[in-house]
Parts: structure tokens; C-alpha cells; sequence
């Protein structure tokens, strides 16, 4: 006897093309019926869905067949498309249709790998792209400088790359390791600032695109500190657009910034267990512990575990020793630096009330305090005035 | 508060005379809404329902771009406030101000004249209810607070980058709620949340309290159009009017959505906004909004039997005259089974998902109403 359709049940795949995407499950009356992080799996009715794929803010559909001719306790796997999800970096697979995006990634693998423009220190090194999306002939370099902690001038635009007709600035610089203060003058006296951290042997790279900024010149824009991308590559790799853990790591960002849980223990042992890898990139451990953190994930094996990961140098930098506040230690930590993320700023500051950390009285990250913008997934802070 | 009385004084001038609202002071004619109210009654109409709606187009001195949507973005959904079989809120119960009530480069409204419309739910709200619901539109230029992730407020017209005068939407949301004002409170919000370093949303100058026991029963369906962070779009339509994307999606959501049980509640809302956007996009690159409301207690926007259909265009890859075309429902429930007379034709169709099929052949296809205005199969 043929079985009746509604007795049918069908064992539904949904996979999305990234790990970190968030994966819905839409029926025919635009209910959810199951969610996931980078698949589900339903055991649905024969019908059609609607399988939903979330990256940052950026969502795609698909919808899905599950034929009445399904054997009964069949599998019936879907693949994902890729989500074209908005990055500072430009990624290979996203801005389709942005014609301006194969440039600006010629441009950023170009001048990532190329030598230094400028040396102003020894070991590390810091390459700075910053991007005009929209089609303004505004220039995105305007307003940005880089500066050491004390806020000296280390380096303005006329040091790099100015492509007004392809709207870009790269900048590539070595530096001795530390923590350098990349800032934007909106207009004259308004700063905003976040910290970049450089470590011996690795280029730290930032990506920003530049938004329209509020002026009686509505023609002008300026570096997006607050939605910039941040990614670390070993020294002399330079970026590379199809690089899959540049990739993760961005999708780690967008996670944390749009307080998404986009990380599972299933995803994580993986992860771990690649034992090809002797070490995982330093910004996917600081990311992804970070987001375990928000997830309320994060115990102290699990963070042990992540730290075995860490390149050597790392385990001193300031988002780890952020995360180490919170488990059982001997030793009060002293932040002579800033964080990069705002996470890490918000555990020191709680940790100096519960008398855990030390921030040393002269440092910068003792003047930080009113001036920091509190949504920003980095820590950036508006410095007053008088004091640059 | 925030403007000197000459300036209120020589905005009364500059405003356009508005039918059946308020007074200069914002009060409305007392006597003149008693009878409406009655007349709203005999009518069928929500008389314990109230809205606020807010539309800037121009922005004329701060630098900040003219928009072009907003205005009619509020019209529109004034239009479906008044409409018997949307909002269906008495005229007098609906309070409205609009960039276009004033001169061109008059920097209007001030803030002070959008705060008015809630001084009356303030002034009432502190000794108790008010009514059943109170819709809140806004539409315009929008930022969020740097320390906060939910406060979102509206840049008045005059705003500029050093005065940054706006209103603190959702805080006075906040009020209203924690003060149980009304037993639902409905919030659309088709502006920008950007945050500016330099703008914080100020508190509004009404009373402080602790609020009243009950406001955890306020119901609630709190709707923006992007999320935190986040810049909202509009764009020219193909019926050759500028409109936010959000806005085009609600409005089409509360005419289109599916009831179930006779219903269309806040969470089918949700629903169908999120998946209808898109189609509303065109080819404009867009955040999905950000929707909160608590599916425990949910509120229902309107009673209808079957949704609002919605044109599908049909075109067949190849024609003889004899095909038959199946159409089913998202369940496979077969819908129609008719002959096709023309190589293109069109189906008036609810919002759902649906295949459509030739008979004895393999040609078929999935598809979403209203995502798929038009398909071959």
C-alpha cells in the first residue's frame, strides 16, 4: 500500500558553503523550522522550503524540493551557494558585480607582497588598504595617519599607494613589534583612533573601506575605523584573496560584530583537530576565543587547548591576556597597551575594578576612558583634542 | 527646551494648515475629538488605537544628503492607518508631521515640534493608560548611540554635524512601555542607525519615574529597518515614486500577509517582511531589518479571511496550444489544473511557495510569491 503523503518523512541536509554561516529552514508558510550553524538537518514532509544562508547581514535563499517520490527515510542533501556577504577585505567570491573589487584585490595582493614602502622600525610589519566602494571620487586615504603609542607620527599618505581613479591607498610598512595607533581627522580636531598590534615575523593587515562623512562637503569620506577588518599573515606571504583562513577569520569579525553565534564545539574540534597544522593563524585563535567568550563557551581547557594553536610571540598579545583575566592565575597581567577589540577593554576594565590587572598609570590605556565608542567590535576611542 | 518661542513662534507661521489634527500646542480640539471619536465608533473604526507618524525629507543645513523617500514613506502609511481594512485609526487619533508641511529651505521640523506629539501619552501616561495600541512611524535621517546598542533617534530637519538636534525615538518608547500607556506599542523605524562618534541621543526632558506594574504585559512589535551599525535605503520604484525599501516591504507585508486563523500577527509580519525584502531591493544592495517582538505575546495587526494576492507572470519556454499546467501549494496540494490559452499569462497567487508544472512533461518550477514576479518554465 502506497504510504499517504503527510506520513512521509524526509531526513533534510542543509549545508551552507562557509562553516561560520548562519543556516535557516523556512516552510511553505514562511515558518522556521529549524536553524543551525553551517548545516541543519530537519526531518521534513515533502514539500518545498526554503533554506535560508545569514553571513554578517547579509542573507540568501534557496529553495528547496523535497519530492513526493522521496524513498521513505531518504537523505536528501542541499548545498549552499556562497553568501556575497559586505567586507573591507576584498575577498575573492564576494562584491559581485562590483567591478572595482577585482582591482582593489590585485591591488591589495600587489602591494601586500611587494617590499616596504617605508621602514621605520625592524620585524614586524603593517599593511594598511583602505578602499572606496561606492563609486565617489572622493579619495579614502583622507584623514588617516599612523601613529606609535605615545603619538608620534609614524606615517601619513604620501607614503603609500594613492590610486584616486581606482579608489584605494595602500600603505606597507615595517615597524619594530608593538602597538601603533591607526587614527582618522574627520575634520580639523576630530579625531577617532583604534590600536593595531604588530608582532616579530608577521604583517599585520588592515582593510577599511571609506564612508561618506558628515561635512558640509557631502563629496567627503573617510576610513571606516570602526567596521575595519583586521588579518595577520607570516611575513613575506603578503594577502591573498582565495586564502580560506583570511576568509574565516573575517567571518569570525562579522560574527562578534553583529553578535551572531556563528562558532560550535563541533566546528572548533575540527579546527583542533587538523593535525596538518601546527598552528593556526594568531587572529583566527584570538577570534574565535573571543567569540566562545561571548558565546559563554570558553573554559579554561578549552582556552588552553586554543593557546597550544597559537604561533610563538602570541601568547603575550593583549586580546589573549584579555581572556586569560577571567581564569585562575597567580600573576596580575599589566596592560601597558591598549587591546585591539573592545571585548578585551571591557575584561581589563572589569578585572582593574576586581583588582586582577594592572594598568599602569602612565600608560596610554590609562587615559583612555570617556572617548571610547562602546559599539565598536575594535576598540576605538575618540581622543581629545588637546592631548595630540 | 531645545529651540527659543520666536522660533516655535515663526514655525506656527511657516506651517501648513493639517486637517483634523491637533492645535498649534499639539492638543487636539477636545469637543471636535469627542465627536469624532463617536463618529469613529459607529464606523467600526480602532478607537483605542493612536499614532504617531514622522516623515524628513530635507535636511537643508547640515550637509547631511535630501532624501527622497521619507515623506511619502509616511504618507503611505498614513494611507494605511486611515484605510478601513488596514489600520482603520480615527482620523483624529492619528498625529503626523512631514518635512513637506513646511517651506522647502525652512529646516523644519524642529525637534521640539515631533516631541509634542508624545507629550500628550506623557502627560496621561504618568497617572495611568491611555489606550489599547499607538503605532510610531518615522522615517528620515536616523543614527544610533555610540554607548548604546538599541537606542536609535531621528535627526531632526535642522540638525547639523556640531547641533546635532534629534529625537530619542526609542527612548521615548521605552517610557511609554515602562509605563504600561498602552496595552500594545508598534514601532517602525525606516532611518539610518549609523553611529557618529560625535553624536550621542540625548534623553528626552520628560518626567522620570519607575514606571508602573504591568508594563512586562505590554505587548510590543518594534520593527527597523537595518540593524545597529547600519545604513537604511530607498530607491525610485517602478510606479515612479521614491520610497525606503523598508517601508515598500511593511506596507506590502500588512496588505499581503497570510492570516492564519483569520489573523495577521506580528511574528507572520516578521515573516513575510524578511522574506518578501529582497524583491522590494531591486538592485540595491541592502541590510535586512532587524524585528523584535516577544512571540508569547503576540498582537495581531489585522483580521482578514485569505491574504491580498499578488501577480505572478507566467511564461512558457515553448507553446503548442495544448498544454495543461498543474499548480500546487508548498505542500504539494494541487491548487489548479486549467489549459494554458497563451504562451504568457498571469496568476494572481497569496504569498507562499508553490510549484508550477506542464502535464506529461518535465518542465516545472519552484517558486516564491512575492519574491518571483515572473517565471518560465
Amino acid at each position: 500500500m502506497q504510504k499517504l503523503q503527510s506520513e512521509q518523512r524526509v531526513r533534510l541536509v542543509v549545508r551552507a558553503y562557509d562553516r561560520c554561516s548562519e543556516v535557516f529552514l523556512v516552510n511553505s508558510d514562511f515558518q522556521r523550522i529549524a536553524a543551525g550553524i553551517g548545516e541543519l538537518e530537519a526531518v521534513v514532509s515533502p514539500g518545498i522550503y526554503k533554506a535560508r544562508f545569514r553571513i554578517g547581514q547579509k542573507q540568501v535563499d534557496q529553495l528547496v524540493e523535497v519530492a513526493r517520490e522521496s524513498p521513505e527515510r531518504a537523505t536528501l542533501e542541499i548545498c549552499g551557494d556562497p553568501v556575497d556577504f559586505s567586507s573591507p577585505v576584498p575577498l575573492a567570491g564576494i562584491g559581485a558585480g562590483q567591478d572595482i573589487q577585482e582591482v582593489h584585490r590585485k591591488a591589495a595582493e600587489k602591494f601586500s607582497q611587494l617590499a616596504v614602502s617605508e621602514q621605520k622600525g625592524a620585524g614586524s610589519w603593517l599593511f594598511l588598504f583602505i578602499r572606496e566602494i561606492t563609486g565617489s571620487a572622493a579619495v579614502p586615504w583622507a584623514g588617516i595617519t599612523l601613529h606609535d603609542l605615545d603619538g608620534a607620527l609614524v606615517a601619513e599618505p604620501n607614503q603609500g599607494i594613492c590610486d584616486q581613479e581606482n579608489g584605494y591607498f595602500a600603505l606597507h610598512l615595517e615597524l619594530d613589534p608593538g602597538t601603533y595607533r591607526l587614527r582618522v581627522e574627520e575634520e580639523p580636531g576630530e579625531f577617532y583612533e583604534m590600536f593595531v598590534q604588530t608582532e616579530a615575523g608577521w604583517q599585520t593587515q588592515v582593510f577599511a573601506v571609506s564612508e561618506q562623512a558628515w561635512l558640509p562637503d557631502i563629496q567627503a569620506h573617510r576610513a571606516a575605523l570602526s567596521s575595519a577588518a583586521v588579518l595577520m599573515a607570516e611575513a613575506g606571504q603578503g594577502f591573498t584573496a582565495k586564502d580560506e583562513v583570511a576568509r574565516q577569520v573575517e567571518l569570525l569579525r562579522l560574527g562578534l560584530l553583529h553578535r551572531r553565534k556563528v562558532v560550535t564545539e563541533t566546528f572548533v574540534a575540527d579546527l583542533l583537530q587538523q593535525e596538518s597544522l601546527h598552528s593556526l593563524n594568531p587572529l583566527q585563535v584570538i577570534l574565535l576565543a573571543h567569540s566562545l567568550a561571548e558565546q559563554g563557551k570558553l573554559d579554561t581547557a578549552l582556552l588552553t587547548t586554543l593557546l597550544k594553536k597559537l604561533p610563538a610571540n602570541f601568547a603575550e598579545h593583549a586580546d589573549i591576556q584579555a581572556l586569560m583575566l577571567n581564569q585562575p592565575a597567580t600573576v596580575r597581567p599589566a596592560f601597558f597597551a591598549p587591546p585591539m577589540l573592545h571585548s578585551s577593554w571591557d575584561r581589563i576594565v572589569q578585572a582593574v575594578k576586581q583588582r586582577k590587572a594592572i594598568i599602569p598609570p602612565s600608560s596610554l590605556a590609562a587615559q583612555l576612558d570617556d572617548g571610547v565608542i562602546k559599539t565598536a567590535l575594535w576598540l576605538v576611542h575618540r581622543p581629545d583634542s588637546l592631548e595630540i | 527646551m531645545l529651540f527659543h518661542h520666536t522660533c516655535l513662534k515663526r514655525m506656527k507661521n511657516r506651517m501648513k494648515t493639517r486637517p483634523n489634527q491637533q492645535n498649534l500646542l499639539g492638543q487636539p480640539n477636545q469637543q471636535k475629538q469627542q465627536v469624532q471619536q463617536e463618529q469613529s465608533n459607529q464606523r467600526g473604526q480602532q478607537s483605542q488605537h493612536h499614532a504617531i507618524v514622522v516623515g524628513i525629507n530635507s535636511y537643508p543645513v547640515s550637509g547631511l544628503a535630501a532624501l527622497q523617500g521619507p515623506v511619502n514613506d509616511a504618507k503611505d502609511f498614513l494611507g494605511w492607518l486611515r484605510d478601513p481594512h488596514g489600520g482603520n485609526v480615527p482620523e483624529a487619533q492619528i498625529q503626523s508631521i512631514l518635512s513637506s508641511d513646511f517651506a522647502q529651505d525652512a529646516a523644519l521640523p524642529f525637534p521640539n515640534q515631533i516631541e509634542i506629539l508624545f507629550e500628550p501619552f506623557i502627560t496621561k501616561g504618568v497617572q495611568g493608560r491611555y489606550g489599547e495600541r499607538l503605532y510610531i512611524f518615522v522615517a528620515g535621517h536616523g543614527f544610533g548611540d555610540p554607548g548604546d546598542m538599541g537606542t536609535t533617534a531621528l535627526y531632526a530637519a535642522n540638525a547639523r554635524k556640531m547641533f546635532p538636534w534629534h529625537v530619542a525615538i526609542t527612548d521615548y518608547v521605552d517610557w511609554l512601555r515602562r509605563h504600561a500607556v498602552f496595552d500594545e506599542i508598534v514601532l517602525f523605524m525606516d532611518c539610518c542607525r549609523t553611529v557618529n562618534a560625535y553624536h550621542e541621543v540625548k534623553e528626552p526632558q520628560y518626567p522620570t519615574s519607575k514606571g508602573r506594574t504591568g508594563a512586562d504585559q505590554v505587548r510590543y512589535f518594534f520593527a527597523f529597518a537595518v540593524g545597529r551599525g547600519r545604513i537604511a535605503r530607498e530607491r525610485r520604484f517602478e510606479d515612479g515614486r521614491n520610497s525606503g525599501i523598508f517601508t515598500r516591504t511593511l506596507l506590502h507585508a500588512l496588505e499581503t500577509t497570510r492570516p492564519q486563523h483569520g489573523k495577521v500577527t506580528g511574528q507572520l509580519l516578521k515573516n513575510h517582511i524578511h522574506n518578501s525584502l529582497e524583491s522590494f531591493a531591486g538592485n540595491v544592495q541592502i541590510d535586512p531589518p532587524v524585528i523584535r517582538l516577544d512571540s508569547q505575546q503576540d498582537i495581531t495587526f489585522v483580521h482578514r479571511k485569505s491574504a491580498q494576492t499578488v501577480p505572478v507572470q507566467v511564461r512558457l519556454a515553448s507553446y503548442s496550444g495544448t498544454e495543461i499546467f498543474l499548480l500546487s501549494d508548498g505542500n504539494f496540494q494541487k491548487i489548479r489544473e486549467e489549459r494554458v490559452a497563451a504562451q504568457t499569462f498571469t496568476l494572481e497567487l497569496e504569498p507562499g511557495l508553490y510549484k508550477i508544472a506542464v502535464k506529461n512533461t518535465r518542465r516545472q518550477q519552484i517558486f516564491e510569491v512575492p519574491n518571483h514576479a515572473e517565471i518560465a518554465v
